[in-house]
């Protein structure tokens, strides 16, 4: 069985000529799909009807007022941290800037210290150079030094030097208690 | 508009939060009834009812003052249930509309704390509701409660009028059927519940 227009007269609110009346009236007695149709159709729209505006708990609008409160806050904290971060970001950039300038500072300084090490270490090498020369000299001296005279030759040498000594130092002391001096 | 709400709404415009109060006190009533149908539940109405005035406190410099504010205000509150609804049923939702499973398991229902009345009625109707794609549920919704003409409608939810037309008869049809189905299950849980109804000429 066609169940259109008859679907569509009985679910549209539009008005129906007479002769679409009288058609959607027969086919309504000999269609049950339809006559389903159109009752349900009719209590789902008469159950609307009845049913009243649905009211919010009662102090909707103060809790709007501290909702919108609340939000202005978070908006602001929001503002707060973004600030801060903001602050973060120069102060991170000032940092950054002056690691930079007292790198090139730095560097700067690090070209004159090359010289100046360089300027060190050829001192100290020339400084070890002349240390080894005489190192060398003495150990020439040391080595052929006792060849030159005899052991006793030796002795004897030491105890004029040192009967000299002896002697230079007991006139400087008889010399200093001597008065009229100091 | 009364006099009063358009003087607290230029003095809104000025970022008076108090005069924007008496204007949600004024309206609270149909917005928060429109995101009830809408969403099925006391505490996501609440707060879908909060947000379309928060929007509209803060977007004041774009209504048209000569328009309706109501209309507007009910624009805001339905493009806001239409998206949380889509958000909500997301993982059977399609693109469009179209395909959408309309019969849904109802809603647990609002918190005991809010002071609203929950009849049997209000839960077939929710019930009914449920099975609507968002967007037929809004033209329903703002024609049976808000007896908003198609052209109301067509502009408050930025449709054609010929397309609240076609939504209209689609969502009648899908909510005449659910009934069928409702019915039929009560039958099956209590056989005395559903009445015969005999042969009745419609009454057009
Ligand atoms: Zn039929």
């Amino acid at each position: 069985m066609r169940h259109q227009p008859f679907e569509t007269w009985l679910l549209f609110d539009d008005p129906l000529t007479p002769d679409q009346a009288r058609a959607l009236d027969e086919h309504l007695r000999a269609c049950e799909t339809c006559r389903a149709l159109g009752h349900s159709w009719r209590s789902v729209a008469s159950l609307f009807q009845a049913s009243p505006d649905l009211e919010p708990a009662p102090g909707f609008a103060n809790r709007w007022k501290a909702r919108l409160v609340q939000e202005d806050q978070g908006v602001l904290t929001a503002r707060y941290r973004w600030q801060s971060w903001i602050t973060l970001i120069l102060i991170a950039n000032g940092v950054s800037l002056l690691g930079m300038l007292l790198g090139m500072t730095f560097f700067d300084t690090f070209d004159s210290l090359t010289e100046i090490l360089l300027v060190l270490v050829y001192r100290l090498t020339s400084l070890l150079t002349v240390i080894n020369i005489f190192q060398n000299l003495l150990a020439i001296l040391i080595r052929t030094i006792p060849g030159l005279l005899s052991p006793s030759g030796w002795a004897i040498l030491a105890l004029i030097v040192s009967s000299g000594s002896l002697l230079w130092v007991l006139s400087m002391a008889r010399l200093a208690r001597m008065p009229g001096r100091a | 508009m009364n006099d009063n709400e358009a003087i607290w709404l230029a003095q809104a415009r000025e970022g008076e939060k108090d005069a924007f109060s008496h204007i949600v006190e004024a309206y609270q009533r149909p917005v928060f009834s429109l995101c009830y149908r809408m969403l099925g539940d006391a505490g996501d109405a609440e707060d879908a009812a909060q947000e379309t005035f928060l929007r509209a406190y803060r977007h004041l410099n774009r209504y048209d003052p000569g328009r309706s504010f109501a209309t507007w205000l009910l624009s805001i509150a339905s493009h806001y249930c239409i998206d949380r609804l889509r958000k909500r049923r997301l993982p059977s939702f399609s693109i469009d509309d179209e395909e959408y499973d309309w019969w849904q398991p109802p809603d647990p229902g609002p918190s005991p704390e809010m002071a609203l009345v929950m009849d049997e009625k209000q839960t077939r109707i929710r019930q009914l509701l449920d099975g609507l794609a968002p967007r037929d549920r809004a033209v329903v919704v703002l024609h049976y409660w808000y007896e908003y003409s198609y052209e109301e409608i067509a502009d408050t939810l930025a449709l054609s009028e010929s397309a609240v037309k076609s939504r209209l008869y689609r969502a009648r049809r899908a909510l005449a059927e659910s009934w069928q189905l409702q019915e039929a299950q009560m039958e099956i849980l209590e056989p005395d519940h559903v009445e015969r109804i005999p042969y009745e000429t419609p009454a057009f």
